[in-house]
Protein backbone atom coordinates (compact mmCIF):
# COMPACT_ATOMS: atom_id res chain seq x y z
CA UNK A 1 0.00 0.00 0.00
CA UNK A 2 1.22 3.78 -0.53
CA UNK A 3 1.32 5.17 2.68
CA UNK A 4 3.30 8.48 1.45
CA UNK A 5 2.15 11.66 2.52
CA UNK A 6 -0.10 10.11 5.03
CA UNK A 7 -0.16 10.75 9.08
CA UNK A 8 0.11 7.82 11.23
CA UNK A 9 -3.80 7.53 12.68
CA UNK A 10 -5.11 7.92 8.87
CA UNK A 11 -2.28 5.22 7.26
CA UNK A 12 -3.40 2.65 10.36
CA UNK A 13 -6.99 4.00 9.54
CA UNK A 14 -6.68 2.68 6.01
CA UNK A 15 -4.65 -0.65 6.72
CA UNK A 16 -7.72 -1.51 9.05
CA UNK A 17 -9.80 -1.11 6.18
CA UNK A 18 -7.91 -3.22 3.91
CA UNK A 19 -9.08 -6.04 6.42
CA UNK A 20 -12.33 -7.25 5.74
CA UNK A 21 -14.16 -10.55 6.54
CA UNK A 22 -14.00 -13.20 4.38
CA UNK A 23 -17.25 -13.45 1.52
CA UNK A 24 -19.87 -15.93 1.91
CA UNK A 25 -19.19 -18.38 -0.40
CA UNK A 26 -23.07 -19.63 -0.41
CA UNK A 27 -23.70 -15.90 -1.56
CA UNK A 28 -20.90 -16.04 -3.85
CA UNK A 29 -21.65 -18.54 -5.56
CA UNK A 30 -25.70 -17.28 -5.70
CA UNK A 31 -23.89 -13.99 -7.62
CA UNK A 32 -22.28 -16.24 -10.25
CA UNK A 33 -24.86 -18.44 -10.98
CA UNK A 34 -27.35 -15.13 -11.36
CA UNK A 35 -24.67 -13.41 -13.64
CA UNK A 36 -24.32 -16.58 -15.99
CA UNK A 37 -28.24 -16.66 -15.98
CA UNK A 38 -28.37 -12.94 -17.27
CA UNK A 39 -25.77 -14.03 -20.12
CA UNK A 40 -27.63 -16.61 -21.51
CA UNK A 41 -30.71 -14.55 -21.69
CA UNK A 42 -28.89 -12.20 -23.07
CA UNK A 43 -27.09 -14.41 -24.86
CA UNK A 44 -30.55 -15.12 -26.61
CA UNK A 45 -31.65 -11.83 -27.24
CA UNK A 46 -28.67 -11.02 -29.22
CA UNK A 47 -28.76 -14.28 -31.18
CA UNK A 48 -32.74 -13.15 -32.13
CA UNK A 49 -33.20 -13.10 -35.86
CA UNK A 50 -33.50 -9.69 -37.33
CA UNK A 51 -36.77 -10.62 -39.22
CA UNK A 52 -38.38 -11.22 -35.73
CA UNK A 53 -37.88 -8.01 -33.93
CA UNK A 54 -40.81 -6.13 -33.88
CA UNK A 55 -38.93 -2.81 -34.98
CA UNK A 56 -41.43 -2.21 -37.81
CA UNK A 57 -45.38 -2.73 -36.48
CA UNK A 58 -44.89 1.30 -35.99
CA UNK A 59 -44.19 1.80 -39.61
CA UNK A 60 -46.96 -0.63 -41.03
CA UNK A 61 -49.70 -0.10 -38.39
CA UNK A 62 -49.62 3.60 -37.42
CA UNK A 63 -50.16 5.22 -40.52
CA UNK A 64 -53.63 3.56 -40.64
CA UNK A 65 -55.04 5.66 -38.62
CA UNK A 66 -53.33 8.87 -39.90
CA UNK A 67 -55.60 9.13 -42.42
CA UNK A 68 -57.91 12.26 -42.39
CA UNK A 69 -60.98 10.15 -43.62
CA UNK A 70 -61.31 6.57 -42.15
CA UNK A 71 -62.60 4.07 -44.65
CA UNK A 72 -66.35 2.30 -43.25
CA UNK A 73 -64.68 -1.13 -43.61
CA UNK A 74 -61.75 0.59 -41.19
CA UNK A 75 -64.10 1.44 -38.84
CA UNK A 76 -65.62 -2.04 -38.88
CA UNK A 77 -62.03 -4.03 -38.99
CA UNK A 78 -61.28 -1.15 -35.74
CA UNK A 79 -64.20 -2.52 -33.99
CA UNK A 80 -63.49 -6.49 -35.12
CA UNK A 81 -60.04 -5.78 -33.56
CA UNK A 82 -61.19 -3.82 -30.32
CA UNK A 83 -63.91 -6.64 -29.85
CA UNK A 84 -60.87 -9.23 -30.21
CA UNK A 85 -58.46 -7.47 -28.04
CA UNK A 86 -60.98 -6.82 -24.99
CA UNK A 87 -62.10 -10.51 -25.34
CA UNK A 88 -58.59 -11.92 -25.81
CA UNK A 89 -56.74 -9.06 -23.87
CA UNK A 90 -56.41 -10.95 -20.49
CA UNK A 91 -55.21 -14.12 -21.95
CA UNK A 92 -53.10 -12.34 -24.24
CA UNK A 93 -51.81 -10.91 -21.27
CA UNK A 94 -51.48 -13.92 -19.29
CA UNK A 95 -49.26 -15.51 -22.18
CA UNK A 96 -47.10 -12.51 -21.98
CA UNK A 97 -46.22 -12.29 -18.75
CA UNK A 98 -45.59 -16.54 -18.41
CA UNK A 99 -42.61 -16.32 -21.11
CA UNK A 100 -40.26 -15.50 -18.55
CA UNK A 101 -41.34 -18.13 -16.09
CA UNK A 102 -39.85 -21.37 -14.68
CA UNK A 103 -40.71 -24.77 -14.46
CA UNK A 104 -41.52 -24.45 -10.95
CA UNK A 105 -43.80 -21.40 -11.94
CA UNK A 106 -47.37 -21.69 -12.00
CA UNK A 107 -47.67 -19.60 -15.35
CA UNK A 108 -45.17 -22.33 -17.09
CA UNK A 109 -47.53 -24.40 -18.65
CA UNK A 110 -48.70 -21.51 -20.58
CA UNK A 111 -45.52 -20.83 -21.93
CA UNK A 112 -44.85 -24.10 -23.16
CA UNK A 113 -48.70 -24.45 -24.33
CA UNK A 114 -48.25 -20.52 -26.14
CA UNK A 115 -44.94 -22.29 -27.32
CA UNK A 116 -46.84 -25.57 -28.80
CA UNK A 117 -49.60 -23.52 -30.40
CA UNK A 118 -47.16 -21.28 -32.25
CA UNK A 119 -45.13 -24.50 -33.45
CA UNK A 120 -48.39 -26.12 -34.67
CA UNK A 121 -50.13 -22.67 -35.81
CA UNK A 122 -46.65 -21.99 -38.03
CA UNK A 123 -46.63 -22.89 -42.21
CA UNK A 124 -43.31 -21.83 -42.69
CA UNK A 125 -40.50 -24.86 -42.03
CA UNK A 126 -37.94 -21.61 -41.60
CA UNK A 127 -40.08 -20.16 -39.04
CA UNK A 128 -40.84 -22.86 -37.30
CA UNK A 129 -37.21 -24.17 -37.33
CA UNK A 130 -36.31 -20.36 -36.14
CA UNK A 131 -38.61 -20.86 -32.77
CA UNK A 132 -37.62 -24.16 -32.31
CA UNK A 133 -34.63 -22.95 -32.04
CA UNK A 134 -35.15 -19.93 -29.69
CA UNK A 135 -37.45 -22.18 -27.60
CA UNK A 136 -34.56 -24.54 -27.19
CA UNK A 137 -32.39 -21.65 -26.14
CA UNK A 138 -35.37 -21.01 -23.68
CA UNK A 139 -34.77 -24.77 -22.01
CA UNK A 140 -30.94 -24.24 -21.64
CA UNK A 141 -31.80 -20.95 -19.69
CA UNK A 142 -34.58 -22.36 -17.72
CA UNK A 143 -32.23 -25.29 -16.70
CA UNK A 144 -29.37 -22.01 -15.76
CA UNK A 145 -32.19 -20.19 -14.30
CA UNK A 146 -33.26 -23.21 -11.76
CA UNK A 147 -29.92 -23.91 -11.22
CA UNK A 148 -29.32 -20.29 -9.85
CA UNK A 149 -32.42 -20.19 -7.93
CA UNK A 150 -31.07 -23.82 -6.42
CA UNK A 151 -34.47 -25.54 -7.10
CA UNK A 152 -34.52 -29.24 -8.77
CA UNK A 153 -34.76 -29.52 -12.85
CA UNK A 154 -37.15 -31.11 -14.29
CA UNK A 155 -37.48 -33.86 -16.39
CA UNK A 156 -39.55 -32.21 -18.62
CA UNK A 157 -37.27 -29.50 -19.21
CA UNK A 158 -34.68 -32.21 -20.21
CA UNK A 159 -37.82 -33.88 -23.17
CA UNK A 160 -38.85 -30.43 -24.50
CA UNK A 161 -35.12 -29.92 -25.38
CA UNK A 162 -34.76 -33.13 -26.81
CA UNK A 163 -37.93 -32.83 -28.87
CA UNK A 164 -36.99 -29.06 -30.01
CA UNK A 165 -33.34 -30.42 -30.98
CA UNK A 166 -35.04 -33.16 -32.96
CA UNK A 167 -37.25 -31.01 -34.56
CA UNK A 168 -34.91 -28.45 -36.12
CA UNK A 169 -33.37 -31.48 -37.52
CA UNK A 170 -36.33 -32.88 -39.36
CA UNK A 171 -37.24 -29.52 -40.33
CA UNK A 172 -33.79 -28.72 -41.92
CA UNK A 173 -33.56 -32.27 -43.38
CA UNK A 174 -37.27 -31.31 -45.14
CA UNK A 175 -35.55 -27.98 -47.18
CA UNK A 176 -33.69 -27.77 -50.49
CA UNK A 177 -30.18 -28.06 -50.50
CA UNK A 178 -28.74 -24.60 -50.20
CA UNK A 179 -31.43 -24.19 -47.44
CA UNK A 180 -31.02 -27.00 -45.97
CA UNK A 181 -27.00 -26.42 -45.41
CA UNK A 182 -27.34 -22.90 -43.98
CA UNK A 183 -29.78 -24.31 -41.68
CA UNK A 184 -27.69 -26.76 -40.23
CA UNK A 185 -24.70 -24.45 -39.68
CA UNK A 186 -26.92 -22.17 -37.70
CA UNK A 187 -28.61 -25.32 -35.84
CA UNK A 188 -24.72 -26.61 -35.33
CA UNK A 189 -23.38 -22.84 -34.23
CA UNK A 190 -26.69 -22.60 -31.90
CA UNK A 191 -26.05 -26.10 -30.28
CA UNK A 192 -22.51 -25.27 -29.89
CA UNK A 193 -23.07 -22.10 -27.94
CA UNK A 194 -25.58 -24.53 -25.82
CA UNK A 195 -23.39 -27.32 -25.33
CA UNK A 196 -21.05 -24.03 -23.87
CA UNK A 197 -23.82 -23.52 -21.43
CA UNK A 198 -23.99 -26.75 -20.32
CA UNK A 199 -20.39 -27.55 -19.40
CA UNK A 200 -20.81 -24.03 -17.78
CA UNK A 201 -23.90 -25.29 -15.50
CA UNK A 202 -21.90 -28.70 -15.23
CA UNK A 203 -19.54 -26.79 -12.98
CA UNK A 204 -20.48 -27.03 -9.33
CA UNK A 205 -23.74 -28.42 -10.00
CA UNK A 206 -25.68 -30.42 -7.55
CA UNK A 207 -25.39 -33.86 -7.75
CA UNK A 208 -29.20 -34.36 -7.80
CA UNK A 209 -28.95 -32.05 -11.11
CA UNK A 210 -26.08 -33.66 -12.44
CA UNK A 211 -28.02 -36.46 -14.54
CA UNK A 212 -30.52 -34.41 -16.65
CA UNK A 213 -27.49 -31.49 -17.59
CA UNK A 214 -25.15 -34.83 -18.40
CA UNK A 215 -27.93 -36.29 -20.98
CA UNK A 216 -28.90 -32.70 -22.27
CA UNK A 217 -24.53 -32.17 -23.21
CA UNK A 218 -24.67 -35.87 -24.56
CA UNK A 219 -27.42 -34.94 -27.06
CA UNK A 220 -26.27 -31.42 -27.60
CA UNK A 221 -23.15 -32.74 -28.60
CA UNK A 222 -24.50 -35.25 -31.13
CA UNK A 223 -26.43 -32.44 -32.58
CA UNK A 224 -23.46 -31.00 -32.93
CA UNK A 225 -22.14 -33.96 -35.00
CA UNK A 226 -25.23 -34.41 -36.88
CA UNK A 227 -25.90 -30.96 -38.06
CA UNK A 228 -21.98 -31.24 -38.88
CA UNK A 229 -22.50 -34.03 -40.68
CA UNK A 230 -25.43 -33.03 -42.40
CA UNK A 231 -23.06 -29.81 -44.15
CA UNK A 232 -20.94 -32.34 -45.63
CA UNK A 233 -23.45 -34.84 -46.57
CA UNK A 234 -26.55 -33.64 -46.91
CA UNK A 235 -28.28 -36.87 -48.34
CA UNK A 236 -26.59 -39.16 -45.60
CA UNK A 237 -28.14 -36.67 -43.10
CA UNK A 238 -31.57 -36.69 -44.58
CA UNK A 239 -31.12 -41.05 -44.42
CA UNK A 240 -30.44 -40.96 -40.77
CA UNK A 241 -33.39 -38.45 -39.79
CA UNK A 242 -35.45 -40.52 -41.59
CA UNK A 243 -34.59 -43.27 -39.94
CA UNK A 244 -34.77 -41.43 -36.58
CA UNK A 245 -38.23 -40.58 -37.33
CA UNK A 246 -39.16 -43.87 -38.22
CA UNK A 247 -37.34 -44.95 -34.79
CA UNK A 248 -39.67 -42.74 -33.20
CA UNK A 249 -42.60 -43.34 -34.47
CA UNK A 250 -42.95 -41.16 -37.35
CA UNK A 251 -43.69 -37.65 -37.10
CA UNK A 252 -40.69 -36.79 -35.48
CA UNK A 253 -42.17 -33.67 -33.86
CA UNK A 254 -43.22 -34.95 -30.39
CA UNK A 255 -46.18 -33.32 -28.64
CA UNK A 256 -45.61 -31.57 -25.42
CA UNK A 257 -47.42 -34.08 -23.38
CA UNK A 258 -45.16 -36.66 -23.32
CA UNK A 259 -43.51 -34.64 -20.57
CA UNK A 260 -42.02 -37.12 -18.07
CA UNK A 261 -41.57 -40.33 -20.40
CA UNK A 262 -37.82 -40.99 -21.15
CA UNK A 263 -37.14 -40.44 -24.51
CA UNK A 264 -34.37 -40.32 -25.90
CA UNK A 265 -33.31 -40.08 -29.67
CA UNK A 266 -34.63 -43.68 -31.20
CA UNK A 267 -36.72 -44.86 -27.89
CA UNK A 268 -39.90 -45.74 -28.15
CA UNK A 269 -42.64 -43.74 -27.08
CA UNK A 270 -45.22 -44.20 -24.59
CA UNK A 271 -47.56 -44.93 -27.45
CA UNK A 272 -45.20 -47.12 -29.15
CA UNK A 273 -46.66 -50.28 -30.32
CA UNK A 274 -44.74 -53.48 -29.59
CA UNK A 275 -45.06 -56.12 -32.16
CA UNK A 276 -46.69 -59.05 -31.68
CA UNK A 277 -43.44 -61.09 -30.25
CA UNK A 278 -42.61 -58.75 -27.53
CA UNK A 279 -41.10 -55.60 -27.23
CA UNK A 280 -38.15 -53.24 -26.90
CA UNK A 281 -36.66 -52.49 -29.99
CA UNK A 282 -33.74 -50.87 -28.62
CA UNK A 283 -32.58 -49.83 -25.46
CA UNK A 284 -34.63 -46.80 -24.04
CA UNK A 285 -32.98 -43.99 -22.14
CA UNK A 286 -34.18 -44.18 -18.34
CA UNK A 287 -34.23 -41.19 -15.98
CA UNK A 288 -32.03 -41.59 -12.77
CA UNK A 289 -29.39 -43.13 -14.17
CA UNK A 290 -26.24 -43.56 -12.38
CA UNK A 291 -23.30 -42.32 -14.41
CA UNK A 292 -21.41 -44.40 -16.92
CA UNK A 293 -17.51 -43.09 -18.20
CA UNK A 294 -17.34 -41.66 -21.14
CA UNK A 295 -16.43 -43.76 -24.09
CA UNK A 296 -17.78 -46.54 -23.03
CA UNK A 297 -20.96 -48.14 -24.52
CA UNK A 298 -23.59 -48.95 -21.34
CA UNK A 299 -25.66 -52.02 -22.01
CA UNK A 300 -27.99 -52.22 -24.56
CA UNK A 301 -25.66 -49.61 -26.88
CA UNK A 302 -25.87 -49.59 -30.42
CA UNK A 303 -23.53 -48.01 -32.53
CA UNK A 304 -24.33 -45.84 -35.63
CA UNK A 305 -25.55 -46.73 -38.81
CA UNK A 306 -26.02 -50.59 -36.86
CA UNK A 307 -29.43 -51.71 -37.94
CA UNK A 308 -31.49 -53.66 -35.77
CA UNK A 309 -33.08 -56.28 -37.45
CA UNK A 310 -36.63 -57.12 -36.57
CA UNK A 311 -36.28 -58.33 -32.82
CA UNK A 312 -33.25 -57.04 -32.40
CA UNK A 313 -32.43 -55.56 -29.09
CA UNK A 314 -29.49 -55.68 -27.24
CA UNK A 315 -29.16 -59.58 -25.60
CA UNK A 316 -25.97 -61.22 -25.96
CA UNK A 317 -26.86 -63.87 -28.35
CA UNK A 318 -24.83 -64.99 -31.01
CA UNK A 319 -25.46 -64.58 -34.41
CA UNK A 320 -25.84 -68.19 -34.66
CA UNK A 321 -28.35 -68.33 -31.29
CA UNK A 322 -31.61 -69.53 -32.39
CA UNK A 323 -34.53 -67.87 -30.18
CA UNK A 324 -37.48 -69.11 -29.76
CA UNK A 325 -40.62 -67.63 -31.39
CA UNK A 326 -41.65 -66.51 -27.90
CA UNK A 327 -38.52 -63.75 -27.82
CA UNK A 328 -37.58 -64.38 -24.57
CA UNK A 329 -34.02 -62.80 -24.60
CA UNK A 330 -31.08 -64.30 -22.50
CA UNK A 331 -29.23 -60.76 -22.73
CA UNK A 332 -29.66 -58.98 -19.75
CA UNK A 333 -32.05 -55.62 -20.30
CA UNK A 334 -31.27 -52.28 -19.19
CA UNK A 335 -32.92 -52.35 -16.10
CA UNK A 336 -32.71 -50.50 -12.99
CA UNK A 337 -29.90 -49.43 -10.94
CA UNK A 338 -27.59 -50.98 -12.59
CA UNK A 339 -24.06 -50.21 -11.32
CA UNK A 340 -21.49 -48.03 -12.81
CA UNK A 341 -19.49 -49.34 -15.47
CA UNK A 342 -15.55 -48.28 -15.87
CA UNK A 343 -14.37 -46.73 -18.94
CA UNK A 344 -13.90 -48.18 -22.05
CA UNK A 345 -15.91 -51.42 -21.21
CA UNK A 346 -18.66 -52.98 -23.33
CA UNK A 347 -21.61 -53.44 -20.96
CA UNK A 348 -23.55 -56.67 -20.62
CA UNK A 349 -25.69 -56.69 -24.04
CA UNK A 350 -23.80 -54.63 -26.08
CA UNK A 351 -24.35 -55.64 -29.87
CA UNK A 352 -21.15 -55.37 -32.26
CA UNK A 353 -21.49 -54.86 -35.63
CA UNK A 354 -21.68 -58.18 -36.51
CA UNK A 355 -23.81 -59.45 -34.27
CA UNK A 356 -27.63 -59.54 -36.37
CA UNK A 357 -29.84 -60.59 -33.16
CA UNK A 358 -32.60 -62.44 -34.35
CA UNK A 359 -36.30 -61.99 -33.44
CA UNK A 360 -36.91 -62.47 -29.96
CA UNK A 361 -33.28 -61.85 -29.05
CA UNK A 362 -31.75 -59.50 -26.58
CA UNK A 363 -33.01 -57.09 -24.04
CA UNK A 364 -35.57 -54.75 -24.75
CA UNK A 365 -36.09 -51.69 -23.39
CA UNK A 366 -39.86 -51.43 -22.38
CA UNK A 367 -40.47 -48.55 -21.06
CA UNK A 368 -42.99 -48.36 -17.84
CA UNK A 369 -45.74 -48.24 -20.22
CA UNK A 370 -44.65 -50.37 -23.29
CA UNK A 371 -47.27 -53.13 -23.40
CA UNK A 372 -45.12 -56.20 -24.71
CA UNK A 373 -46.76 -58.58 -26.79
CA UNK A 374 -48.26 -61.38 -25.78
CA UNK A 375 -45.26 -63.97 -26.38
CA UNK A 376 -42.63 -61.18 -25.34
CA UNK A 377 -41.75 -62.11 -21.76
CA UNK A 378 -38.65 -61.76 -20.27
CA UNK A 379 -37.04 -61.25 -16.97
CA UNK A 380 -36.05 -57.79 -17.76
CA UNK A 381 -37.47 -54.76 -16.03
CA UNK A 382 -37.37 -53.00 -18.70
CA UNK A 383 -36.27 -49.11 -18.99
CA UNK A 384 -37.56 -46.32 -17.63
CA UNK A 385 -36.36 -46.95 -13.97
CA UNK A 386 -33.38 -45.99 -12.69
CA UNK A 387 -30.65 -46.58 -15.48
CA UNK A 388 -27.08 -45.86 -15.99
CA UNK A 389 -26.21 -42.27 -16.95
CA UNK A 390 -24.70 -41.63 -19.74
CA UNK A 391 -21.51 -39.57 -19.47
CA UNK A 392 -21.05 -36.69 -23.02
CA UNK A 393 -19.77 -38.84 -25.69
CA UNK A 394 -21.09 -42.36 -24.67
CA UNK A 395 -23.21 -44.28 -25.65
CA UNK A 396 -25.50 -45.53 -22.91
CA UNK A 397 -28.26 -47.78 -22.30
CA UNK A 398 -31.16 -47.20 -25.06
CA UNK A 399 -29.06 -44.37 -26.84
CA UNK A 400 -29.85 -45.38 -30.42
CA UNK A 401 -28.24 -43.05 -33.41
CA UNK A 402 -30.10 -42.15 -36.29
CA UNK A 403 -29.34 -45.00 -38.31
CA UNK A 404 -30.75 -47.73 -36.44
CA UNK A 405 -34.08 -48.98 -37.48
CA UNK A 406 -35.92 -51.04 -34.44
CA UNK A 407 -37.67 -53.46 -35.42
CA UNK A 408 -40.97 -54.78 -33.65
CA UNK A 409 -40.78 -58.01 -32.22
CA UNK A 410 -37.42 -57.59 -30.26
CA UNK A 411 -38.53 -59.60 -26.70
CA UNK A 412 -36.93 -58.56 -23.93
CA UNK A 413 -33.97 -59.77 -22.22
CA UNK A 414 -32.87 -60.56 -18.89
CA UNK A 415 -31.92 -57.81 -16.66
CA UNK A 416 -28.97 -57.77 -14.40
CA UNK B 1 -4.01 -6.22 -4.10
CA UNK B 2 -5.45 -6.42 -7.35
CA UNK B 3 -2.77 -5.83 -10.18
CA UNK B 4 -4.19 -4.18 -13.50
CA UNK B 5 -4.53 -7.34 -15.87
CA UNK B 6 -3.46 -6.53 -19.40
CA UNK B 7 -5.90 -5.78 -21.68
CA UNK B 8 -7.17 -8.46 -23.38
CA UNK B 9 -9.29 -7.83 -26.75
CA UNK B 10 -9.68 -11.06 -27.50
CA UNK B 11 -11.45 -11.95 -23.60
CA UNK B 12 -13.32 -8.91 -24.68
CA UNK B 13 -13.82 -9.88 -28.00
CA UNK B 14 -15.52 -13.14 -26.73
CA UNK B 15 -17.54 -11.82 -23.56
CA UNK B 16 -19.20 -9.26 -26.98
CA UNK B 17 -20.56 -12.31 -28.57
CA UNK B 18 -21.80 -13.51 -24.77
CA UNK B 19 -19.41 -16.28 -24.84
CA UNK B 20 -19.73 -18.05 -21.57
CA UNK B 21 -16.27 -19.80 -20.88
CA UNK B 22 -15.13 -16.05 -21.59
CA UNK B 23 -17.50 -14.36 -19.34
CA UNK B 24 -17.44 -16.77 -17.12
CA UNK B 25 -13.21 -16.28 -16.90
CA UNK B 26 -14.24 -12.28 -16.08
CA UNK B 27 -16.17 -12.60 -13.24
CA UNK B 28 -14.26 -15.40 -11.80
CA UNK B 29 -11.17 -12.80 -12.28
CA UNK B 30 -12.47 -9.54 -11.18
CA UNK B 31 -15.39 -10.31 -8.73
CA UNK B 32 -13.51 -11.48 -6.08
CA UNK B 33 -11.37 -7.61 -5.67
CA UNK B 34 -14.55 -5.97 -6.68
CA UNK B 35 -16.26 -7.78 -3.74
CA UNK B 36 -12.99 -6.60 -1.25
CA UNK B 37 -13.41 -3.05 -2.60
CA UNK B 38 -16.89 -2.92 -1.67
CA UNK B 39 -16.83 -4.21 1.53
CA UNK B 40 -14.22 -1.37 2.27
CA UNK B 41 -16.06 1.40 0.86
CA UNK B 42 -19.38 0.26 2.84
CA UNK B 43 -18.91 -2.21 5.15
CA UNK B 44 -21.73 -4.44 4.64
CA UNK B 45 -21.47 -8.15 3.02
CA UNK B 46 -25.41 -7.51 1.53
CA UNK B 47 -24.32 -4.52 -0.24
CA UNK B 48 -21.22 -5.47 -1.68
CA UNK B 49 -22.43 -8.60 -2.95
CA UNK B 50 -25.21 -6.45 -4.20
CA UNK B 51 -22.57 -4.06 -5.99
CA UNK B 52 -20.90 -6.59 -7.48
CA UNK B 53 -24.33 -8.09 -8.97
CA UNK B 54 -24.99 -4.78 -10.17
CA UNK B 55 -21.55 -4.45 -11.57
CA UNK B 56 -21.61 -6.70 -13.54
CA UNK B 57 -24.98 -6.93 -14.65
CA UNK B 58 -24.16 -3.72 -15.70
CA UNK B 59 -21.42 -4.97 -17.73
CA UNK B 60 -23.65 -7.19 -19.63
CA UNK B 61 -26.48 -4.93 -20.53
CA UNK B 62 -23.04 -2.49 -21.87
CA UNK B 63 -22.36 -5.64 -23.97
CA UNK B 64 -25.56 -6.19 -25.13
CA UNK B 65 -26.02 -2.18 -26.28
CA UNK B 66 -22.66 -2.84 -28.03
CA UNK B 67 -20.88 -0.63 -25.57
CA UNK B 68 -18.40 -1.86 -22.87
CA UNK B 69 -15.09 -1.59 -22.80
CA UNK B 70 -12.21 -1.61 -25.48
CA UNK B 71 -9.90 -2.82 -22.92
CA UNK B 72 -8.49 -2.50 -19.37
CA UNK B 73 -11.67 -4.49 -18.12
CA UNK B 74 -10.63 -4.01 -14.50
CA UNK B 75 -10.49 -0.50 -14.89
CA UNK B 76 -14.17 -0.15 -16.13
CA UNK B 77 -15.65 -2.40 -13.70
CA UNK B 78 -13.89 -0.43 -10.38
CA UNK B 79 -15.20 2.53 -12.21
CA UNK B 80 -19.06 0.81 -12.43
CA UNK B 81 -18.51 -0.46 -8.77
CA UNK B 82 -17.36 3.29 -7.48
CA UNK B 83 -20.45 4.59 -9.57
CA UNK B 84 -22.71 2.34 -7.75
CA UNK B 85 -21.84 2.94 -4.36
CA UNK B 86 -21.84 6.69 -4.88
CA UNK B 87 -25.25 6.43 -6.33
CA UNK B 88 -26.54 4.46 -3.37
CA UNK B 89 -24.94 6.70 -1.08
CA UNK B 90 -26.52 9.23 -2.71
CA UNK B 91 -30.18 7.20 -2.88
CA UNK B 92 -29.77 5.93 1.06
CA UNK B 93 -27.53 8.27 3.39
CA UNK B 94 -24.97 6.73 5.26
CA UNK B 95 -26.68 5.19 8.67
CA UNK B 96 -24.46 5.30 12.14
CA UNK B 97 -23.14 2.14 13.09
CA UNK B 98 -23.64 0.73 16.44
CA UNK B 99 -21.39 -1.21 18.55
CA UNK B 100 -22.71 -4.86 18.60
CA UNK B 101 -22.13 -7.85 20.47
CA UNK B 102 -20.04 -9.25 16.87
CA UNK B 103 -17.76 -6.70 17.38
CA UNK B 104 -17.05 -7.54 20.96
CA UNK B 105 -13.45 -9.56 21.52
CA UNK B 106 -12.35 -10.52 24.77
CA UNK B 107 -9.00 -10.30 24.43
CA UNK B 108 -9.27 -6.64 22.75
CA UNK B 109 -8.91 -3.35 24.60
CA UNK B 110 -12.67 -2.44 24.31
CA UNK B 111 -12.07 1.50 24.22
CA UNK B 112 -9.52 0.87 22.29
CA UNK B 113 -11.31 -1.56 19.82
CA UNK B 114 -14.65 1.32 19.95
CA UNK B 115 -11.76 3.79 19.26
CA UNK B 116 -10.61 2.48 16.18
CA UNK B 117 -13.94 1.36 14.90
CA UNK B 118 -15.00 5.19 15.55
CA UNK B 119 -12.51 6.47 13.49
CA UNK B 120 -12.91 3.86 10.78
CA UNK B 121 -16.11 4.56 10.62
CA UNK B 122 -15.39 8.42 10.37
CA UNK B 123 -13.04 8.17 7.96
CA UNK B 124 -15.65 5.89 5.67
CA UNK B 125 -18.06 8.99 6.09
CA UNK B 126 -15.34 11.51 5.34
CA UNK B 127 -14.47 9.91 2.24
CA UNK B 128 -18.37 10.36 1.17
CA UNK B 129 -17.63 13.85 1.63
CA UNK B 130 -14.97 13.88 -1.15
CA UNK B 131 -15.50 14.29 -5.13
CA UNK B 132 -16.10 11.05 -6.73
CA UNK B 133 -12.87 11.42 -8.11
CA UNK B 134 -10.94 12.33 -5.07
CA UNK B 135 -13.00 9.09 -3.44
CA UNK B 136 -11.92 7.01 -5.73
CA UNK B 137 -8.34 8.00 -6.48
CA UNK B 138 -8.39 7.50 -2.53
CA UNK B 139 -9.88 4.32 -2.57
CA UNK B 140 -8.09 2.77 -5.14
CA UNK B 141 -4.47 4.26 -4.15
CA UNK B 142 -4.45 3.21 -0.11
CA UNK B 143 -7.16 0.95 0.26
CA UNK B 144 -6.67 -1.52 -3.37
CA UNK B 145 -2.81 -0.53 -3.72
CA UNK B 146 -3.52 0.32 -7.18
CA UNK B 147 -0.70 2.10 -9.11
CA UNK B 148 -1.05 5.87 -10.38
CA UNK B 149 -1.00 4.88 -14.04
CA UNK B 150 -3.72 2.13 -13.17
CA UNK B 151 -5.93 4.88 -11.42
CA UNK B 152 -5.09 7.41 -14.54
CA UNK B 153 -6.99 4.82 -16.56
CA UNK B 154 -9.41 3.54 -14.70
CA UNK B 155 -10.57 7.82 -14.28
CA UNK B 156 -9.61 7.87 -17.80
CA UNK B 157 -7.30 11.30 -16.81
CA UNK B 158 -3.60 11.79 -17.35
CA UNK B 159 -1.58 10.41 -14.51
CA UNK B 160 -0.36 14.01 -13.10
CA UNK B 161 -4.05 14.80 -12.84
CA UNK B 162 -4.17 11.94 -10.47
CA UNK B 163 -1.30 12.72 -8.55
CA UNK B 164 -2.87 16.53 -8.62
CA UNK B 165 -7.19 14.68 -7.32
CA UNK B 166 -4.82 12.68 -4.59
CA UNK B 167 -3.19 15.59 -3.28
CA UNK B 168 -6.48 17.68 -2.49
CA UNK B 169 -8.32 14.10 -1.53
CA UNK B 170 -5.63 13.64 1.63
CA UNK B 171 -5.33 17.72 2.32
CA UNK B 172 -9.27 17.65 2.26
CA UNK B 173 -9.65 14.43 4.09
CA UNK B 174 -7.28 15.82 6.67
CA UNK B 175 -9.26 18.51 7.50
CA UNK B 176 -12.72 16.70 7.65
CA UNK B 177 -11.74 14.25 10.33
CA UNK B 178 -9.37 17.11 12.34
CA UNK B 179 -12.35 19.42 12.41
CA UNK B 180 -14.63 16.53 13.37
CA UNK B 181 -12.41 15.90 16.03
CA UNK B 182 -12.86 18.58 17.64
CA UNK B 183 -16.88 18.49 17.53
Amino acid sequence: MKNDGLDSKLKNAFNDLQNIPPRDPQAAARGRANYLKQAVDFRQAVSRKADRRHNRWSNTIFPLFQRKERLPVLNTLIAVVLAVVVFFGGTSATVFAAQDSLPDQALYPVKTWSEDAVLSLTGSPQMRLNYALDFSDRRVAEMAGLLAAGKPIPEEVETRLQNELDLVLELAAGMDDPQAIQQLEQIRQRAETQMQTMTMLLSGVPESAEPILLRAHARLQEQIQLAAMGEADLQGFRMQIQQRRQNQGGSGVQTPDNGNEPQGPGTMSPTDIPGPSGTGDGPGSGGNQPTEAPGQEGPGSQTTYRTPQPGGGVGTMSPTDIPGPSGTGDGPGSGGNQPTEAPGQEGPGSQTPDQTPQPGGGAGTMSPTDIPGPSGTGDSPGSGGNQPTEAPGQDGPGSQTPDQTPQPGGGSGHGP
Amino acid sequence: MDKEVPSDPELLELARQFDHPALARIYDTYSPGLYRYAMRMMDDQDLAEECVGETFSRFLQALRAKHGPESYLQAYLYRMAHNWIVDHYRREPMQPVELTEEHHDENADPEKDAGRRLYQERLRMALKKLTPDQQKVIALKYLEGWENEEIARSLKKPVGAVKSLQHRALATLQRILNREEFL
